[in-house]
């Protein structure tokens, strides 16, 4: 019985142990360990960064992609020129030969 | 949250380096204190302190300031310090696995954990209380650390631990019934061995 009592007695006292308990401090110099740390994480990043983008299945569809934006560019400003330089001929042509139909109203109508 | 914590979390936001360490300043012993209660173990809490601040100015663009700023630095600290335990965990299973093999190098024990800011004639009993803590399911040991280590209201934890009061209430509770038996067996054994 005195044991059960004396057992309750060491609960309390350490169920209350924590009681006015003071802030504890971390170790000098936390700032300078914080930046530290900091910049450490940000070239940290910047080599995660390079390592994904260097990595075989990133890099050589990238590389695909880019290859295939370029000819299809190319192919579309070909077209477009070639079109272009067309139409220039076309009417080229029509002034140096005057394909255009006259009829005798636009000759008695010519002004002089 | 009044003007001048206003006032930081915009100079945070922009980037503001004397920004960021008056906020370690304000905060440092909030964070390492609640960190060393939950991991006991003052090397890994500083490490825990670091790594917090160094979230707090990665992420400082993602709080919204629905809430106090300690509230975020509560929660980033206890997700960090079980992150933590965790890992830890996860290495001691791996060390004894390797020891079935024949590879263990340094096997550590546990040491019982002497918190600086507890008064020297309760140290013995605050040692057994801070070990039987340890064996409390998460929640309840966070919510009784927070209370009686970090000095928190019932209203603050349920605001760090977003929940109801009630559901606090009932976590101390159920804390403080599951301390006093791990304590009771614990003395038991201590008098039936003497």
């Amino acid at each position: 019985m005195k044991k059960e009592e004396e057992i309750q007695q060491m609960i309390n006292e350490a169920m209350n142990s924590l009681n006015n308990i003071q802030r504890a401090s971390p170790a000098p110099y936390l700032q300078t360990r914080v930046l530290q740390r900091l910049n450490k994480t940000r070239e940290t990043l910047w080599e995660k960064a390079v390592w994904f983008i260097g990595r075989p299945a990133i890099a050589v569809p990238a590389m695909l992609l880019l290859i295939v934006v370029n000819v299809v560019a190319v192919l579309v400003n070909d077209g477009a020129a070639i079109s272009a330089v067309t139409e220039h001929n076309i009417t080229g042509s029509n002034d140096e030969f005057s394909f255009s139909v006259a009829t005798i109203y636009d000759i008695e109508n010519q002004e002089p | 949250m009044n003007q001048s914590e206003d006032a930081l979390i915009r100079q945070l936001k922009q980037g503001d380096q004397s920004g960021f360490t008056t906020v370690m300043e304000m905060y440092q012993d909030l964070v390492y204190n609640t960190a060393l209660g939950i991991v006991q173990n003052a090397t890994d809490a500083d490490d825990i302190t670091q790594e917090v601040f160094v979230q707090v100015y990665l992420s400082i663009s993602n709080f919204k300031g629905e809430s106090k700023l300690s509230t975020w630095l509560y929660r980033i600290t206890i997700s960090k310090s079980l992150d933590h335990e965790k890992r830890k965990k996860r290495k001691k299973r791996f060390a004894f696995v390797q020891g079935l093999f024949g590879n263990n190098e340094e096997e550590q024990h546990p040491v019982e954990f002497d918190h600086p800011g507890i008064q020297l004639e309760k140290k013995e009993k605050a040692g057994q209380l801070m070990n039987a803590m340890k064996q409390l399911p998460e929640k309840q040991r966070i919510a009784f650390t927070l209370h009686k280590i970090e000095g928190q209201s019932h209203h603050e934890i349920a605001a760090i631990m977003n929940t109801t009061l009630y559901a606090v209430e009932s976590l101390m509770g159920r804390a403080k019934t599951n301390l006093k038996k791990i304590l009771h067996n614990y003395y038991q054994e201590k008098f039936s061995d003497t």
